[in-house]
């Protein structure tokens, strides 16, 4: 039990290091594609905990919504196409929309055109490189759980040591 | 062989072995790179799980491609362990002494050592899947996707530990055996990158094959047109490779070997 907790502790550990120093790409490339009237656009994102900033670009009177949708939603849209959300932003022509993502996780965003004709769109998504403190927060939570795992075990034997030396007594 | 096997492993998983292991698969594999954006309208669910395990996996497969010096490095320190370093220590002369069959002796400790990394190694990538997304834990467990990752462990691992064997049976010293695997690894990976027997050039077919392979969507579902002739193409060369290093010290170590 003491090895099974320090192997935890190490395993914490260690993936606490990796998302310190490793680098993790937070870039999505370009994507292209035609939007047309009244229809919806889906692709699932793995984002990372932190700010998100959402750069899209469309042809000129350009109306449209964005949705970002988390498993069960993103599942109920596939069902049924309707749309339920964690997150609803208005698109016009081009810009930028930020927004706060609260868990590092696959999410899915649909887009919605909402103008009279059908449109080019493009965009392409970026998170902060420093904003992983959900994933490091967990690995810090395993590491303790393995020292807390290790310290009840030292704990359980010490006690057992002074039983029996009274005992002897 | 059950007694042999038993000792081998309590061996092999005593402090701190099984620790470095699992400090080194974590660390090549638990980390995030670059995930692919999963195009998801129109998707039927059961298409739409298949690319969350596709992409999840072939990232992990990509980390354990890219960092195949860390399973070099474990392969040469266990199996210099098991075999050159029994040698060294008098420990297969004691067991020799014993009505024991060398050939079970060889395949208990080969068998030994593979297990302990591959299974390793295998749980490290399984955890790592859960933990990048624990909302999609239970589609990245049951991912037919994870066949493809133990695929590429198995095929790495085999060829890693044939050499390391070889090098171990015939070299029957530790420093020796140690050393003189993790260059020939080291050095055959970086030189021969277009050979096919190499491991950067088959793994990074399998990789191009399973993960960036050719899908075509129709009516919600998603065909995956991955081409089985090539994939057994890729994986002939090496395997055909591994196993003839295996036979090779297998036949040395039962027919030959002396120990002194």
């Amino acid at each position: 039990m003491k090895r099974i907790g320090f192997i935890i502790f190490l395993i914490g550990l260690t993936i606490f290091v990796n998302f310190n120093v490793k680098y993790m790409p937070t870039k999505s490339s370009n994507l292209n594609f035609e939007i047309k009237v009244n229809s919806v656009h889906a692709d699932t994102h793995h984002l990372l905990y932190g700010e998100v900033k959402f750069y899209y670009s469309a042809c000129n009177e350009f109306h449209g919504e964005l949705f970002v949708l988390d498993r069960e939603q993103a599942e109920h849209f596939l069902k049924t196409n309707e749309i339920s959300y964690t997150k609803k932003f208005e698109l016009k022509d081009e810009g930028m929309v930020k927004f706060f993502n609260d868990n590092t996780g696959f999410y899915t965003f649909v887009i919605k055109n909402t103008s009279e004709k059908d449109s080019h769109f493009e965009y392409s998504l970026t998170t902060d490189n420093e904003n992983i403190k959900d994933c490091i927060r967990m690995s810090m939570c395993i590491a303790v759980v393995g020292l807390i795992i290790v310290g009840m075990v030292l704990f359980k034997e010490r006690d057992r040591i002074i039983l029996k030396q009274r005992k002897i007594l | 062989m059950k007694e042999i096997m038993k000792w081998e492993l309590k061996n092999l998983l005593r402090f701190p072995i099984l620790e470095i292991i699992i400090v080194f698969a974590v660390f090549q594999i638990g980390v995030i790179g670059y995930i692919n954006i999963i195009p998801s309208g129109g998707l039927s669910i059961h298409s739409f799980h298949l690319e969350i395990g596709k992409v999840t996996y072939g990232m992990i497969t990509e980390n354990l491609i890219n960092s195949k010096i860390i399973i070099y490095l474990i392969t040469s320190l266990l199996f210099t362990i098991s075999f050159a370093y029994e040698l060294d220590t008098n420990l297969t002369k004691i067991y020799m002494s014993y009505p024991v069959k060398r050939r079970d002796y060889f395949i208990s400790k080969f068998a030994g050592c593979f297990a302990v990394i591959f299974l390793t190694f295998l749980s490290a990538g399984i955890g790592f899947a859960v933990f990048i997304d624990g909302s999609y834990a239970s589609i990245n467990i049951v991912s037919p996707f994870i066949l493809v990752y133990m695929l590429t462990l198995f095929l790495l691992l085999f060829f890693a530990s044939s050499v390391a064997t070889t090098v171990a049976v015939f070299s029957k010293n530790t420093a020796l055996s140690f050393i003189g695997t993790f260059f020939v690894l080291y050095i055959f990976d970086s030189i021969a990158t277009n050979i096919k027997l190499s491991p950067s050039y088959f793994l990074g077919n399998i990789w191009h094959q399973f993960f960036t392979g050719l899908a075509t969507c129709h009516e919600g579902q998603i065909v995956y047109h991955i081409s089985y002739t090539e994939v057994i193409k890729t994986i002939y060369p090496p395997l055909f490779l591994s196993s003839v290093l295996f036979f090779i010290s297998f036949v040395y170590y039962t027919k030959y070997f002396e120990v002194k």
